[in-house]
C-alpha cells in the first residue's frame, strides 16, 4: 500500500479509510507476525545478549524509566568476574565527559551555556541476578581509554560470584535516563524524539581468537565523539509506552499496540538477532509503506518532507535489489526509515538494525540526490556494521568504508549525485575529492582506533580513502573476483564480528583461487601499503622524448681535409624514442602503460612500480605522440591523475572551451554587477 | 510621456547609436580578458600536455579539476583573487561612461567627442551619486536581514519546520530585491537630474529624484519592470539554446562564443535602451516642470526653445541658465 494520491487524499476524510486503515494495519501485524516467525524459524546469530525492556518515555520531562532483563551468555574459555556496560546517555551529561571534551576541541569553544536543561544521562536504579544477588552496590565507573575520571560511558559491575565459561547470567536492571536535546544521534527535538544508545547495554567479551584477541577481555569503549558502537547479537524484546498521540518506529517488527487505561498506548516490538535497538517517537509522523519482494519498507516522514516519501523508498528498493544480488539476501522482513524534522536534523543520516534515520529537506530539487545518498549509505549499514558486526569504535573503515564502496556502486548505477546544467558530479568522484584535497592525506593510516584520528582525518580514512582503497582493489583483481570476495566474506561472517585480518584472508583466498600468483604470491603487498601504511599514491608520466639517431645523416663533413657533403638518403627517419614514467609517492603498485605511436600503433607496457623511475626506451620510424600509466584508471587512490598522461600533441579545445566559459561567466558578472550598482 | 511611449521611443534611441554600443562592448569584453588570458595560461601550463584535459571535451569531468586544484590551487586562488579589482575597475568605467550614454541619448547622434566629453564631465559626480546609492544599498540590506536574522533568532524555538525559514528567507529576497530596484531607480534618475539641473549637489539631485520616483511611482516602477521583461526572456532562451549546443568541436566552440558574445552585447544594448526608456519619462517630466515654470502657452516653437537650452546646458561646461536662454 503506496499513499500518494490525490484521490486517495480525499479518501483519508472518509471515515470508510478508517476502517481501511484499521482493517490494513492488522493484516500487516498478522503477516508480520507470521512471516517473522517462519523468517526466523533458525537463529541467524549466536544470541549472546538478549533483552527484554519495559520502557516508558514521559514526553515532557524527556525521562525514560524502564526495567530490563538481559541474558546474557559467557562465550569466553574463561571465568569472569566483571561485566562492562556501555551508558552512552552519559556522554551528554556535563562538558567534562569524554564525549563532549573531544567535540569542544574539534569544533572549538562550544558555548556550554547553550545546553542549559539540554543534557542527557542515564543511571541504573538496582541491578540483580536474577533470584540472586544485588549487585546494585558493585557499579562503578571506569575510563578504559583516557583516564578521564568525569567520564561516565562505562561502567564496570563486579560480581560475588564468577560466571564460567559458556554459563548464562540473566540481570534484572532498572534505570532511568534523561534524553538530551539532539546533539549528536539520540535525544529529542520539540516533540519528536530519536532514542538511540538508550539502556545499560552489555559490552563484548572477546575471547581469544575473537577478532585481534589473544586473551579474554571486554571490548567496551567509552562514548568518543569521533566513534559509533560494538555490541553483540540478540534477541530484543521491548515495549515502549507513551502518550497514544505518538507513533513510532523501532528496530525490528510491531507485535501488538495496546491501549492503557491512562490513555498511554504500548508498542511492543520485537527484533532478532542484531546488535542494536533504537526507536524513534512522533505525533507528526505520516507514514508511508511498500512490500518489495517480502519486505517491509515503511517511511515515518515528517509532514513538511511527504513529497520526498517515494524518493527515501524508491533508493531503499535499489539498495535491496543491489545488496541482495550482488552480497546477500536482506535477512530481516522489514526496514523502517525515520525522517527527522529540521530541528532534529542531527539525529538524521545514521544507522540501526532495521531502521535508519535519513535527511530530508523541503523543496529539495529532485537533480540533488542527497536523500537518495544518505538513505543508500544507511540502509547498506545494516549489512555493514548490522550483520557484519565489525568494531566501529577499533575499526571504522570495515562499516563506513565499505559502505562507501557500495554506495558509489549503487548510485553509479543509478544516477550521479549533483546533476545541474548538464554538469553532473558521481558519488565517487566526491569520495575521491574528499581524500585526495584532505590537508594532508598522509597524516594517517586507515586502520586507526576512531578516536585517534587527528582531527579531521576520522571522515577522510574512514570513508573516502577505504572506498577508493576498495574500488582500486576491484579494478585490480577484476569485478568478477571482487564480487566473490564480497560474497565469501558475508557469507562467512554474517552475524558474527569479523576484523581487518579476517577480510585480509578472505580476499588472499579468493584472489589465488581466480588469479593464482598473477597479482602476487598475495594481495597483502596492496593491503598493507593502503590500509596499514599512510603512504600516498602518484604516478607521473614525466617526459617523452624523439630524437632522430645518426643513422641518417646530412651536412658537410672533413674527411681527410676534404670537405665532402652528404646527401641524406631518402630512406625514413629513425627515431630513439624515451618515455620516462616517476614514482612520486610511496605506494608501489603494478601498473599498466599505453604508448601511442603517430602512425597509430601502440604498445602495452608493464610495469610493478618498484622503482622511483622507469625508462621505455623505442626504435623505429615513428614517434611516440603520448602515454598514459595507468592508462585504465584502474587506480583511484592515485593522489594526482592529470599527471598520469604525456602528451607532445596538445589538444587546445578543452583548454580554449572552459577558458570561453569562464570568459562568459565573468562578462556576465562584471556586466551584472556593472548593472545593479 | 507615457510609459509605452518612454519604453518605444527607448528602444529606437538605443538602436541609433551602434557604435557607442560596441564601445560599451569592447569595454566588458577588455575588461574581462585582463583576468581570462592569464587564466588560459595558467590552465593551459598547469595542465601541462595531459591527455585527460581531453575528457572536458566531450563532458564535464569533475575528478579532473579535483586534480587541477590539487597541483595550482594557491595559483588559481591567486589569479581568482584579482576578480574583485576587475569588478571594481568594471564598476569605475560604467560609471564613467554613463555620463557619456545620457550625453549621446539627449543629441540623439553619435560622436565619440561628445560621449567622451560627456563621459569626462559627469564622471565625478556621477560617481558620487554611485557610491551615495551603494551606502543606502547596504543600509537597505541591513533594514532587512538584520531584523530576519533576529526574527529567525528569536522565533527558531517556535518554528515547526524549515518550509517556514525558507519561506521567509524568500519573501525577504523578494522584498529587498524590489525595494533595491527603487534605489537603482533613484540612482538613474538622479543622474538625469545632476544633468539637467547642471548640478553638482549630489544629495539634492538624490532627494530630488527620490521625489520624482516617489511622485512617479506608478510610471517609474512599470517601465522599470517593463524593462527587465527582456533580459529574463533572452537569459531563458540562451539556457534553452546552449543546452543543444554541444562544444566537442571548433566549429561548436566558435559557434558557442559568438552566441555568448551576441548574449553580452544584447545585455549591454538593453542597459543603454534602460536609460534611454528612463531619461525619456523623466525628460517629459522635466520640460512640463519647466514650462511651467516660465507659465507660457505650450506651443511648438516653446517647446523647441526648451530643449535648445536644454541641449546647451548639456553642452556647456558651466552655462548659467540665462546665458543660456540669453
Amino acid at each position: 500500500m503506496f499513499i500518494q494520491t490525490p484521490y486517495i487524499q480525499n479518501f483519508i476524510k472518509n471515515k470508510i479509510f478508517i476502517k481501511f486503515i484499521l482493517i490494513t494495519n492488522l493484516f500487516f501485524l498478522v503477516f508480520q507476525n507470521s512471516y517473522s516467525q517462519s523468517i526466523y524459524s533458525n537463529n541467524f546469530s549466536d544470541r549472546i545478549a538478549n533483552y527484554t525492556i519495559s520502557v516508558e518515555l514521559e514526553p515532557k520531562t524527556k525521562v525514560l524509566t524502564g526495567k530490563m532483563l538481559l541474558e546474557w551468555t559467557n562465550t569466553s574459555t574463561d571465568s569472569i568476574t566483571e561485566l562492562q556496560f556501555h551508558m552512552y546517555l552519559n556522554a551528554f551529561k556535563n562538558s567534562s565527559s569524554t564525549f563532549m571534551r573531544e567535540r569542544d576541541e574539534a569544533f572549538g569553544g562550544i558555548d556550554f551555556t547553550e545546553f542549559e536543561n539540554m543534557w542527557g544521562w542515564i543511571d541504573i536504579i538496582s541491578i540483580k541476578i536474577a533470584d540472586g544477588e544485588i549487585l546494585t552496590s558493585n557499579m562503578k565507573y571506569i575510563q578504559p581509554d583516557d583516564n578521564n575520571i568525569d567520564d561516565q560511558t562505562v561502567l564496570a559491575l563486579t560480581l560475588d560470584k564468577p560466571i564460567s565459561s559458556q554459563e548464562i547470567v540473566n540481570l534484572e536492571i532498572t534505570f532511568i535516563a534523561k534524553l538530551p536535546e539532539i546533539i549528536a544521534r539520540t535525544g529529542y527535538s520539540d516533540d519528536y524524539f530519536f532514542v538511540g544508545q538508550w539502556f545499560p547495554k552489555i559490552g563484548v567479551l572477546e575471547s581469544k581468537g575473537i577478532r585481534n584477541s589473544t586473551e579474554t577481555k571486554w571490548n567496551c569503549h567509552q562514548y568518543h565523539s569521533q566513534s559509533e558502537f560494538y555490541a553483540d547479537f540478540g534477541v530484543y524484546n521491548v515495549d515502549i509506552t507513551l502518550p497514544e498521540e505518538y507513533i513510532v518506529g523501532a528496530t525490528g517488527f510491531l507485535t501488538k499496540r495496546e491501549t492503557n487505561e491512562d490513555g498511554s498506548k504500548t508498542h511492543y516490538y520485537t527484533a532478532k538477532d542484531v546488535v542494536d535497538f533504537a526507536w524513534a517517537a512522533s505525533p507528526d509522523f505520516v507514514e508511508y509503506e511498500k512490500v518489495w519482494k517480502g519486505t517491509i519498507i515503511k517511511a515515518l516522514m515528517q509532514p513538511e518532507h511527504e513529497s520526498l516519501a517515494y524518493r527515501h523508498i524508491n533508493a531503499t528498493i535499489l539498495a535491496i535489489n543491489y545488496f541482495e544480488e550482488n552480497l546477500g539476501e536482506y535477512p530481516y522482513p522489514n526496514i523502517t526509515i525515520i525522517d527527522p524534522p529540521f530541528k532534529g536534523m542531527k539525529s538524521g543520516g545514521m544507522e540501526y538494525p532495521t531502521l535508519f534515520t535519513t535527511m530530508s529537506l523541503s523543496y529539495m530539487p529532485f537533480s540533488v540526490k542527497i536523500p537518495e545518498m544518505v538513505t543508500i549509505h544507511e540502509f547498506g549499514h545494516n549489512y555493514f556494521m548490522g550483520i557484519l558486526a565489525t568494531n566501529e569504535f577499533e575499526e571504522p573503515w570495515l562499516d563506513e568504508g565499505f559502505n562507501s564502496y557500495y554506495e558509489s556502486k549503487i548510485l553509479k548505477n543509478n544516477y550521479p549525485v549533483f546533476s545541474f546544467l548538464g554538469y553532473n558530479i558521481e558519488d565517487i568522484e566526491i569520495q575521491r575529492a574528499g581524500y585526495t584535497l584532505y590537508f594532508n592525506p598522509q597524516i594517517t593510516d586507515i586502520d586507526n582506533f576512531a578516536w585517534n584520528f587527528p582531527l579531521g582525518s576520522y571522515s577522510v580514512m574512514s570513508y573516502n580513502k577505504p572506498a577508493l582503497v576498495l574500488k582500486t582493489m576491484e579494478n585490480l583483481v577484476g569485478e568478477e573476483t571482487m564480487l566473490l570476495i564480497m560474497k565469501t566474506y558475508y557469507d562467512r561472517w554474517k552475524f558474527k564480528h569479523p576484523c581487518s585480518n579476517d577480510f585480509i584472508e578472505i580476499a588472499n583466498e579468493i584472489i589465488k583461487q581466480e588469479h593464482g600468483n598473477d597479482l602476487g604470491k598475495n594481495f597483502n603487498w596492496f593491503f598493507q601499503q593502503t590500509i596499514f601504511g599512510t603512504g600516498i599514491c602518484d604516478f607521473k608520466l614525466a617526459s617523452i622524448s624523439n630524437t632522430l639517431t645518426s643513422e641518417n645523416t646530412s651536412g658537410v663533413y672533413d674527411q681527410n681535409g676534404v670537405k665532402l657533403t652528404v646527401v641524406p638518403e631518402e630512406t625514413p627517419y629513425i627515431y630513439q624514442s624515451k618515455v620516462v614514467i616517476y614514482r612520486l609517492g610511496d605506494v608501489k603498485i603494478p601498473v599498466e602503460i599505453q604508448v601511442h605511436f603517430e602512425n597509430g600503433d601502440e604498445i602495452i607496457e608493464k610495469w610493478d612500480g618498484e622503482e622511483s623511475l622507469k625508462t621505455y626506451f623505442y626504435t623505429g620510424t615513428n614517434k611516440v605522440t603520448w602515454a598514459k600509466v595507468d592508462y585504465l584508471d584502474k587506480i583511484l587512490i592515485d593522489i594526482n591523475r592529470n599527471n598520469n598522461s604525456f602528451t607532445l600533441e596538445n589538444n587546445n579545445l578543452a583548454y580554449l572551451k572552459y577558458t570561453n566559459k569562464f570568459l562568459f561567466w565573468l562578462q556576465n558578472f562584471i556586466q551584472t554587477i556593472g548593472f545593479l550598482v | 510621456m507615457s510609459i509605452i511611449s518612454s519604453y518605444t521611443r527607448g528602444f529606437k534611441q538605443s538602436i541609433k547609436s551602434p557604435r557607442m554600443l560596441l564601445i560599451l562592448y569592447a569595454v566588458n569584453l577588455l575588461s574581462a580578458l585582463i583576468l581570462v588570458l592569464p587564466f588560459f595560461q595558467l590552465f593551459r601550463n598547469s595542465s601541462a600536455n595531459t591527455l585527460e584535459v581531453n575528457k572536458l571535451v566531450d563532458n564535464f569531468n569533475f575528478s579532473y579539476f579535483v586534480d587541477l586544484w590539487y597541483t595550482s590551487k594557491d595559483a588559481f586562488i591567486s589569479l581568482f583573487s584579482q576578480i574583485k579589482w576587475i569588478v571594481l575597475l568594471y564598476w569605475i568605467l560604467n560609471v564613467f561612461l554613463i555620463g557619456g550614454i545620457i550625453r549621446v541619448l539627449s543629441k540623439e547622434k553619435f560622436s565619440i567627442s561628445d560621449f567622451l566629453s560627456g563621459a569626462s564631465l559627469n564622471f565625478a559626480r556621477f560617481l558620487g551619486s554611485n557610491l551615495l546609492i551603494v551606502f543606502l544599498q547596504i543600509i537597505l540590506a541591513a533594514i532587512i536581514w538584520i531584523p530576519f536574522y533576529i526574527g529567525i533568532k528569536i522565533l527558531f524555538d517556535s518554528i515547526d519546520n524549515e518550509k517556514v525559514i525558507i519561506i521567509l528567507f524568500f519573501s525577504f529576497l523578494i522584498l529587498h530585491a524590489l525595494a533595491a530596484i527603487v534605489l537603482m531607480m533613484i540612482n538613474d534618475y538622479a543622474k538625469f537630474h545632476l544633468i539637467l539641473n547642471n548640478s553638482k549637489n549630489i544629495f539634492k539631485a538624490v532627494y530630488a529624484s527620490a521625489k520624482f520616483v516617489k511622485s512617479k511611482f506608478f510610471s517609474v516602477y512599470s517601465l522599470y519592470l517593463l524593462l527587465l521583461i527582456i533580459p529574463v526572456v533572452i537569459s531563458y532562451l540562451y539556457l534553452k539554446l546552449s543546452g543543444d549546443i554541444g562544444i566537442t568541436t571548433v566549429i561548436g566552440l566558435i559557434f558557442m562564443f559568438l552566441i555568448q558574445q551576441f548574449y553580452i552585447f544584447t545585455k549591454v544594448w538593453l542597459k543603454v535602451w534602460f536609460y534611454a526608456s528612463q531619461f525619456n519619462l523623466f525628460t517629459s517630466d522635466f520640460i512640463k516642470k519647466e514650462r511651467h515654470k516660465l507659465n507660457i502657452d505650450f506651443i511648438e516653437n516653446i517647446e523647441d526653445k526648451l530643449i535648445e537650452i536644454k541641449d546647451k546646458i548639456l553642452n556647456t561646461d558651466s552655462e548659467t541658465e540665462e546665458e543660456a536662454v540669453g
